[in-house]
């Protein structure tokens, strides 16, 4: 038996990049400005937008150093340089120098550039630059090799879902998790409101009662505030995009989505960007927030991030795709299972299992076309989305309250 | 070439891989054979429509999982969508009625 490989960089904590980016890691929503400018000037880096951490409760700042530091651990990322106005500055968790201490940890190299000690803002660009640089220079000495699939970790969502979600593209990306996580890799999959209606088949998957128990206590605390708004859920999701394509219930669209996660056991549930000890399948718990799920995955620790899009009701010539960039620092593979959507969106989509609707293949032979160009993106291929340079904030899961 | 398949063999609807008209027979795909649904109304490529008459307050069935409950009796060949279906989860709109 062949094994299947592809071409990563080897970091020094074990873990492989199938990018090769250095990361502008602002530990403050008041330097983003700082990043851009450095982003600007420097090749080879990538900025995340930081929401800032003012005024938000405990937990809402946990998950906040949960994303920073989980995008400057991601092992796409060769190098990171975090961005202050002082190395401890605002609330504890996030000070620049425990934020820089924590992703050494990989043995990755770290610079921190703080306002204060640059002596200014302007001073700050200046020297950020010449970090930047460097940094980026260190990257590119770095050099591809050989590395089996379990080194993979891909993170798959479904968004703007149509029957065809169900049908087609979401067991197509269920193969291909499938074949990731049958080598001994790891995927993540998500949605707690998505998965209402379909709970009682995921549960069944769990490896342990204790994680299957906390996956139904999510689902029913989903339930419970949905029903809490005293509205049918059915007037806020399914979307009116999906109830316009023919999805008439919330349950018809959860039991399309699960069908993403093929059909392997499931290892635990994930809270959001937690990343996970051991290899496997996981079910992060999330919003039905396409952008920030693919950003959650990647803090998990996903190389790679997979939108599978339905799509019957964007408009008819060319639109935009979603998510062209949540991933950050992980590429997106944008897939779909209708063959009309891909007819008007083939220029930003790029794989489609519509041929399983037309009756011209299985789902097994479309989830091995899926799976050799996951392998084609490890080993550097851009997908659509990634051609394009742009960078857009995301919002994060918070809870609240904003105090 | 068919114009609607039953995605599992529990099912009540098919799912339309075409836009079908009213009056349309359409040869639907359920397993590895072929059975035929008069059509009494448009069905939109991706819609669902009843294989089987369905009574008020009937399970619609489809993936073979209960997707909702008829709100209304549905004929063979009717259009099953928000018109004649209720989700069962997530009613905020039912709570004190549930409770």
């Amino acid at each position: 038996m062949t094994i299947d490989t592809f071409q990563g960089f080897m970091r020094a904590d074990g873990a492989v990049g199938v990018r090769n980016y250095v990361l502008l890691l602002p530990s403050d929503k008041w330097v983003n400005m700082l990043a851009s400018r450095i982003a600007e000037w420097v090749t080879g880096t990538k900025q995340f937008i930081s929401p800032g951490e003012y005024g938000r409760p405990k937990e809402d700042r946990e998950l906040l150093v949960r994303v920073l530091l989980g995008l400057g651990k991601n092992p796409n990322v060769a190098a990171v340089l975090v961005l202050g106005m002082s190395p401890e500055y605002a609330y504890e968790e996030c000070y620049a120098m425990r934020l820089a201490g924590e992703i050494s940890k990989t043995g990755k190299p770290v610079e921190v550039v703080t306002v204060s000690q640059a002596g200014g803002m302007h001073k700050a660009i200046e020297h950020g630059v010449e970090a930047a640089r460097k940094l980026v220079r260190y990257a590119s000495s770095l050099q591809r090799q050989p590395i089996d699939i379990s080194h993979l970790a891909l993170g798959v969502k479904c968004g703007t879902s149509d029957p065809f979600s169900g049908i087609a593209g979401n067991p197509a990306v269920g193969y291909l998790v499938d074949r990731i996580v049958g080598a001994g890799g790891t995927a993540f999959f998500d949605e707690t409101t998505e998965v209402i209606g379909a709970e009682h088949i995921v549960a069944r998957r769990f490896a342990l009662p204790k994680a299957a128990e906390r996956f139904l206590a999510l689902v029913k605390d989903t339930e419970d505030r949905a029903r809490a708004t005293g509205q049918d859920i059915r007037t806020i999701n399914p979307i009116p995009a999906n109830v316009k394509a023919g999805i008439t219930t919330l349950e018809e669209k959860s039991l399309g989505a699960i069908a993403k996660s093929g059909t392997m056991p499931i290892q635990g549930v994930l809270a959001y960007g937690e990343r996970p000890s051991v290899k496997g399948l996981y079910f992060m718990d999330g919003w039905p927030l396409g952008h920030s799920l693919l950003l959650g995955f990647a803090c998990s620790s996903a190389q790679i991030v997979l939108y599978q899009l339905g799509g019957q009701d964007l408009p008819p010539v060319d639109p935009p795709v979603p998510a062209t960039s949540s991933g950050f620092v992980a590429p997106v593979i944008m897939a779909t299972g209708n063959p009309r959507t891909f007819a008007k969106a083939e220029s930003n989509i790029d794989f489609s299992a519509g041929a399983v609707m037309q009756g011209k293949e299985t789902i097994e032979q479309a989830g091995e076309r899926l799976f050799r160009l996951a392998l084609r993106v490890a080993s550097g291929e851009m997908t659509k989305a990634e051609t394009f340079k742009y960078n857009e904030p995301v919002e994060l899961p918070f809870r609240g309250p904003l105090l | 070439m068919v114009d609607a398949i039953v995605i599992n063999a529990k099912d009540n609807v098919a799912v339309a891989l075409e836009d079908l008209k009213a009056g349309d027979i359409a040869s639907v795909a359920s397993g590895d054979k072929n059975i035929s649904v008069a059509l009494r109304q448009p069905i939109p490529f991706g819609h669902k429509f009843a294989l089987r008459p369905i009574q008020k307050g009937e399970r619609i069935i489809k993936y073979g999982e209960t997707i909702g409950r008829a709100s209304s009796p549905i004929a063979s060949g009717d259009h099953v969508h928000t018109q004649n279906v209720d989700g069962t989860r997530g009613r905020g709109d039912l709570a004190g009625a549930l409770r």
